[in-house]
């Protein structure tokens, strides 16, 4: 008894510990070297091996997951299996956690293969400590559409060391301060949109509003947490990265500067201040977790500021599901950030990296699977119009469409996906033709190492995470608030951060001359 | 040989405690050294901590560079003293009160009512704040403040209120746990005492003092010295979900796990969230040893170890 009793416990013990691990063991990454050559070979070899290899496609979405989502995701992996022998499991994660949720499968190594990833969402970070693979040789090997369709904009997610770790949705990369607006209310103030040249006029707009509508806020947060406007301005900057120490003005200088310290960022918070004492804000914007298209769905607010340069109006419309108008403020504008806003890595845990570039190049090729995971199925969730116009089919009510994603500002080579009735059917091409002549930012293609300040931008990080929203939102003095933010930056280390981004500028700078 | 024998079922029982403790407990420890190394998880997350090239106390740098350090010990601490002096005060008035309700349903039905917030997650007891302070259409700035003649106040960006707003919260949600227990101790003395001392004109005051509250005080210094052991923790919940996480608000509620964890979302570094840690549980150690050093001087009795 005693003996069976002990070798239990050693079992047990055992057991418990294997599988412990079980978890958390990392298959060694298989060849890399493998080329065009002999892919043929190589599929017909795992095809009799493993008959299934199913890719873990995380991605963002800013709706609940839609009914039909299974039956896309069967009608794609019905094409996938035959083009690259591989299906898919779509993940969608919803844009409120995200980066939460991201950061946390990458640390726990958890089943993902590709992710969305960029600026915003921690790309430079998530590229320096390994957590994506590098793609130079996956894209030489499996992603010539890749290469194609984005030409020179592929370098600019480039990390320091010449790497690229993640391959750029190609979209319009121009942005600009837009606001976009409810029409119908905008017409009952007697104003049109044209006749709104700068944000005082809009100003008038919003006193229009409140006026007639007290209980509405004229202005929302576009998204939860992050201000009115992100951290934007109408006259836009050159973010170097993670925004802290920037290219004001454009980036037409090549000194860099704290955002928050410059001018325009003071005349912005005073006059957020201003708007949200006139209660044209949002009260409770700097806590707020719902989203724009919500506040506005409920009848709580007018409009809300976004960085979209072409075609925002159509796009809001289109979203929100009634008319809406937009008006741009300053010069359209494209710096480095903007190419990567939304890019696609593969995660370092990836056991099927080549599989999964192969999936990501047809995203830039193949129109019908870009449109089939935009739209869903021909014919059950939409109906073609004309060549690249498609609407609801018949007695489909908008509201409770079983397939209503809007993501086709996210897959791949958005130019390739279909344009909803009521939108410009030019508009991507008109995305094409901004992407040449928006200004462009001197340090396109500057990426700062920040390694060797990483504990001043963690410091800095912080600090700007405590102020950034509520001065953002006017819901505090910036008499007050400003000096103090600046100080504590300060004493955080923003200026090590701004001397240092200057020197890897100015080296740069002179080696790309 | 005999004794060993009569050991080995007690041993068999231990077993499953003792083994959920090395594993839940002390195989975690190892993950201490993430704090002192680079972390690259092209190798894969294990490799990645095992090949990362030591870096000595690199991680722990931004901790100090600015205040932060010193402001999230503060705040937990001194938030978990209040804590532990306002919920005792509060579960053993509580207590007192509850023992002299006659009424057996009365009685139930207030227990369950004070027990009762225990239960409730803490992400909804954020909202039900939320009900309250709500800027638009909370319950104190819709009809209280209008009522009172004082305009609306905006809470989630004023940090002066916090601190009460906090420690109301605490109390409400963790005094009833506490109430039971004392309540159970003073349950437990013997109604002789009172009768005696009623018939010799001790009023209920003269009582409470002289009687209730020598004969439970075994039980409050045993909870005092449970919950020092825990200064060095905060409630997650209570700290993070209450306030929204509202960045303006951190001065007074951010506490050392809040900001692990946001270091850890907003940073996307493990090194620094684990160096954070690590502060704290070095600096929770040296306050157990020393607050059970100071109680072994006053009271060697009621000392931990």
């Amino acid at each position: 008894m005693k003996r069976i009793g002990r070798w239990m416990g050693v079992v047990l013990a055992g057991a418990l510990f294997l599988s412990a691990c079980a978890g958390k063991q990392q298959p060694s990454s298989q060849a890399e070297e493998k080329t065009g050559e002999n892919r043929e070979s190589l599929q017909t070899e795992t095809e009799l091996q493993e008959p299934e290899i199913k890719l873990t496609v995380a991605f963002l979405s800013w709706t609940a997951d839609p009914p039909d989502l299974g039956m896309v995701e069967d009608a794609l992996n019905e094409i996938l299996k035959e083009r690259i022998h591989a299906t898919v499991d779509l993940m969608p994660i919803n844009g409120g956690d995200y980066q939460q949720r991201m950061n946390l499968m990458l640390q726990n190594g958890d089943e993902l293969d590709l992710l969305v990833t960029g600026t915003g969402l921690n790309y430079y970070m998530q590229a320096m400590t390994g957590q994506l693979k590098p793609l130079d040789d996956l894209i030489d090997g499996y992603g010539s559409g890749i290469k194609d369709a984005l030409g020179e904009y592929l370098n600019a997610a480039m990390i320091p060391g010449g790497s690229v770790c993640a391959v750029p949705v190609l979209q319009s990369y121009a942005s600009a301060t837009t606001f976009v607006m409810r029409q119908d209310l905008l017409d009952e103030t007697g104003i049109s949109a044209d006749e709104i040249q700068t944000l005082d006029d809009l100003e008038k707009v919003f006193a229009g509003v409140k006026e007639k509508h007290p209980d509405m806020a004229p202005v929302v947060p576009e998204s939860p947490g992050g201000g009115i406007f992100g951290l934007g301005l109408d006259v836009l900057y050159d973010p170097l990265g993670n925004s802290l120490g920037v290219l004001p003005g454009y980036g037409q200088t090549a000194t860099v500067a704290d955002l928050f310290e410059t001018p325009e960022y003071e005349a912005w918070v005073y006059r957020l201040r201003d708007w949200y004492l006139n209660g044209y804000i949002l009260a409770d914007a700097a806590t707020n977790n719902e989203t724009a298209a919500d506040l506005l769905a409920a009848g709580r607010g007018f409009g809300h500021f976004t960085g979209v340069a072409v075609g925002a109006a159509d796009t809001a419309a289109a979203t929100y599901g009634m008319p809406m108008a937009a008006v741009t403020f300053g010069e359209p504008f494209v710096s480095a950030g903007n190419v990567t806003t939304i890019a696609w890595g593969i995660a370092a845990q990836s056991k099927h990296p080549e599989k999964a570039m192969e999936f990501l190049n047809l995203l830039y090729t193949d129109a019908g699977i870009v449109n089939l995971i935009d739209y869903g199925i021909e014919g059950v969730h939409y109906v073609k119009l004309s060549d690249n116009v498609i609407g609801y089919p018949e007695g489909m009510d908008p509201a409770a469409h079983p397939y209503n994603f809007n993501l086709s500002w996210e897959f791949g080579n958005v130019f390739l996906s279909y344009v909803p009735a009521g939108t410009d059917p030019e508009i991507w091409n008109k995305s094409k033709e901004m992407n040449e002549k928006a200004l462009k930012s001197l340090a396109m293609g500057f990426v700062p190492d920040v390694t060797p300040i990483s504990n001043e931008i963690a410091s800095v990080t912080n600090v700007a995470g405590q102020y950034m929203t509520i001065l953002g939102t006017g819901a505090v003095d910036p008499d007050e608030y400003l000096p103090q933010f600046i100080q504590k930056l300060k004493d955080a280390g923003m200026d090590v951060i701004v001397a240092e981004k200057q020197a890897q500028l100015d080296r740069w700078l002179k080696e790309n001359q | 040989m005999r004794h060993k024998k009569r050991y080995v079922p007690l041993l068999l029982m231990m077993a499953p405690g003792l083994l959920y403790l090395l594993i839940n407990n002390y195989l975690p420890m190892f993950g201490l050294v993430i704090a002192f190394k680079k972390i690259n998880y092209s190798e894969g997350i294990l490799a990645g901590i095992w090949k990362g090239p030591w870096v000595g106390f690199d991680n722990f740098r931004y901790l100090f560079r600015t205040k932060d350090a010193l402001l999230i010990t503060r705040n937990t601490i001194c938030y978990n003293l209040v804590f532990i002096a306002v919920n005792t005060v509060c579960a053993i008035g509580l207590a007192v009160l509850l023992k002299d309700v006659k009424n057996r349903f009365i009685s139930r039905f207030c227990q369950s009512a004070v027990l009762f917030p225990n239960f409730i997650s803490m992400v909804i007891v954020s909202y039900l704040v939320l009900a309250f302070l709500n800027t638009e259409s909370g319950f104190l700035n819709k009809t209280i403040l209008p009522l009172l003649g004082k305009p609306g106040v905006q809470w989630y960006s004023t940090p002066g209120y916090w601190p009460f707003i906090l420690v109301l919260v605490n109390l409400w949600k963790n005094a009833g746990m506490q109430c039971m227990i004392y309540l159970a101790a003073v349950l437990g003395i013997d109604p002789q005492f009172y009768e005696a001392a009623s018939l010799d004109g001790a009023g209920r005051f003269k009582q409470l003092c002289h009687i209730t509250l020598p004969a439970i005080k075994p039980v409050i210094v045993m909870m005092l010295v449970l919950s020092v052991g825990k200064i060095f923790y905060s409630d997650f919940g209570l700290f993070y979900q209450v306030p929204l996480d509202s960045g303006i608000l951190y001065d007074v509620t951010g506490t050392i796990d809040t900001y692990v964890f946001r270091s850890l979302i907003r940073l996307n570094d493990v090194g620094m969230s684990a160096a954070a840690g690590f502060y704290q549980s070095f600096a929770g150690l040296v306050l157990v040893l020393g607050s059970n050093l100071l109680i072994r001087r006053l009271d060697k009795e009621s000392a931990l170890f």
